[in-house]
């Protein structure tokens, strides 16, 4: 009986656990002001160095493969649960510059990003560390980007796949692919563990799905078998993937139940940045580039159905009293319905840009 | 520990986690020499053979580890002990760092106390401490361990010896840790086997 009541603790222990698990948040405004080098040569030899162990180890062993037991080995090489190596890897090196950079930052950091201002420890976002900032080709993101992109994009790719199996046409398949990550996000993800729905999360996403599929794209593999064994004939290349939809201070969060009132005050700090040079550039410049990616056509629709509200009111536009942004769907970017401005994986490629 | 099934019972359990630890370090290390599978663009800084350079610069870390949870058979229990570990020089793990290594873990609790001897593979952060891994993220472990249950141990004798083997895992800083352990000693009956289970924070 003894036993039954523990056991039954416990279960009720990972039940209240279980949501923040992998609930990786980040920061872009605590280095809104602040100064990023690039780190896209540094990221990108480092995913290659990885792919390229994969496939050394895969041609050594000599054995017939097929080129989804090769990216399969590649993701084997990438995955540690939660935290995907190449996010570590960024976290931790030297190589890259991030915000907060130095022990002194990170503790700081720590202490005041945005969702320890005003929360409990006891509040599950807290009980998941927040990621640093990091600058690829004039874009900001978290590093928890590059665990959605490898992680949560070959999920994405796996459905995907699955579902060009049965038959389903590719643009539908991605359509509904990505459809089960914005669910994912709105439940254990984000949405009910920390009241957190990110649509940033979501882009890196599709963009990992992207560079899943390309690797073994029947039309175009960026894998191929030669006779010295298999080979990437493109090197991964994160530049051309990210854009202004990664910057969780462009392209804001979805909050849900109370976050927000815990949120607001703290992005209204930020109201005076906003005249920074480096930041108004910055700003221009997203605005400039943002587009209406597939990622964004979906959340429309929930948006369009009523399911989630509108991310406009989230953003520091917003909380400044400057005029509401579109976010989903910037001027320009072409229409809103049927299909978006952006290209799909029917036509990119891994490297090919 | 006297008598023979205890002896072989520690043997197979360090067996078993060694060959775990074994398994889980042969991933690590790429091979080098010939030409890379991926080609690289002319100009681009670092490259590849840089970055493993640059990575390949490590040095050995010893971090301490602890764990508090409630415990069957021994209520209530308090762990600490380290991991054993390498990673590039320029690693400081004031926030997350993938930390792998053989492990040593010492228990006092209520109702036992016991030594557990493993390999540990955690995302963890040592904050402002600088050597204990005050937060462990998501994690697992194997170990061979040895407990003696004392008096007031939950559904288990009083002064009696355990030998066995342990899996653990944290998420979210909750640890969980699950064993089997064969009763040992003098005295013990014949293939008396229990499972022990426990729950809580740390890892």
């Amino acid at each position: 009986m003894r036993r039954l009541r523990l056991a039954c603790g416990i279960a009720t222990m990972i039940a209240i656990a279980a949501p923040s698990v992998r609930a990786l948040e980040t920061d872009q405004y605590y280095a809104f002001d602040r100064t990023l080098e690039d780190a896209g040569d540094a990221i990108n030899a480092e995913v290659n160095s990885e792919i390229a162990a994969a496939l050394e180890k895969v041609n050594a062993r000599g054995a017939k493969c097929t080129c989804k037991n090769v990216q399969s080995a590649i993701r084997r090489r990438f995955t540690y649960p939660i935290f995907l190596k190449p996010e570590l890897w960024t976290t931790n090196t030297s190589l890259v510059h991030k915000v907060p950079e130095g022990k002194a930052d990170e503790l700081r950091f720590r202490r005041e990003y945005v969702y320890a201002y005003h929360t409990s420890p006891l509040d599950v976002v807290r009980w998941m560390p927040p990621s640093p900032t990091i600058e690829v080709a004039g874009i900001r993101f978290g590093t928890d980007k590059l665990s959605h992109f490898f992680s949560e994009g070959a999920f994405l790719n796996q459905w995907y796949r699955s579902m060009v199996r049965k038959g389903i046409p590719r643009e539908e398949a991605i359509r509904r692919a990505v459809l089960r990550g914005v669910t994912t996000e709105r439940t254990v993800l984000g949405g009910t563990s920390s009241g957190v729905m990110s649509l940033a999360d979501l882009e890196a996403n599709y963009q990992g799905l992207l560079f899943w599929s390309g690797l073994c794209d029947p039309a175009d593999p960026a894998l191929k078998k030669t006779p010295a064994g298999w080979v990437l004939t493109r090197p991964f290349d994160l530049a051309p993937l990210v854009s202004p939809e990664w910057d969780e201070s462009w392209q804001p969060n979805v909050y849900l139940g109370k976050r927000w009132k815990k949120v607001r005050p703290y992005l209204a700090r930020f109201c005076g940045a906003l005249d920074h040079p480096a930041v108004a550039a910055r700003r221009t410049d997203y605005a400039r580039r943002d587009t209406f990616t597939p990622s964004e056509a979906i959340v429309s629709g929930l948006l369009a159905e009523g399911r989630i509200p509108d991310p406009s009111g989230f953003t520091i536009d917003a909380v400044c009293g400057l005029p509401l942004r579109d976010v989903l769907h910037p001027p320009g970017s072409g229409p809103k319905d049927p299909a978006p401005a952006r290209r799909t994986v029917v036509d990119i490629h891994p490297g090919a840009h | 520990m006297s008598g023979g099934p205890a002896s072989r019972t520690m043997v197979v359990c360090i067996v078993v986690a060694v060959g775990i630890a074994a398994g889980a370090f042969a991933d690590e290390a790429p091979p080098a020499g010939a030409p890379h599978p991926v080609p690289e663009p002319p100009g681009v800084h670092p490259t590849i053979d840089e970055v493993r350079a640059h990575d390949a610069d490590t040095t050995r870390r010893v971090y301490a580890l602890g764990r508090v949870q409630i415990d069957y058979p021994r209520r209530l229990t308090a762990s600490s002990g380290f991991i054993v570990t390498r990673l590039p020089r320029d690693f400081d793990c004031t926030t997350t760092c993938l930390i792998q290594g053989p492990t040593v873990h010492g228990t006092l609790g209520l109702s036992g106390a016991g030594l557990a001897v493993g390999y540990g593979s955690l995302v963890g952060e040592t904050g402002a401490s600088g050597s204990f891994l005050r937060h462990a993220f998501v994690g697992w472990g194997a170990r061979a361990a040895y407990l003696r249950t004392w008096r007031g141990a939950w559904d288990a004798p009083e002064g009696a010896d355990y030998a066995g083997v342990e899996a653990a895992a944290t998420a979210a800083q909750f640890a969980l840790t699950f064993g089997v352990y064969r009763h040992v000693g003098a005295g013990a009956p014949e293939a008396d086997w229990r499972v022990f289970f426990g729950a809580g924070w740390g890892f």
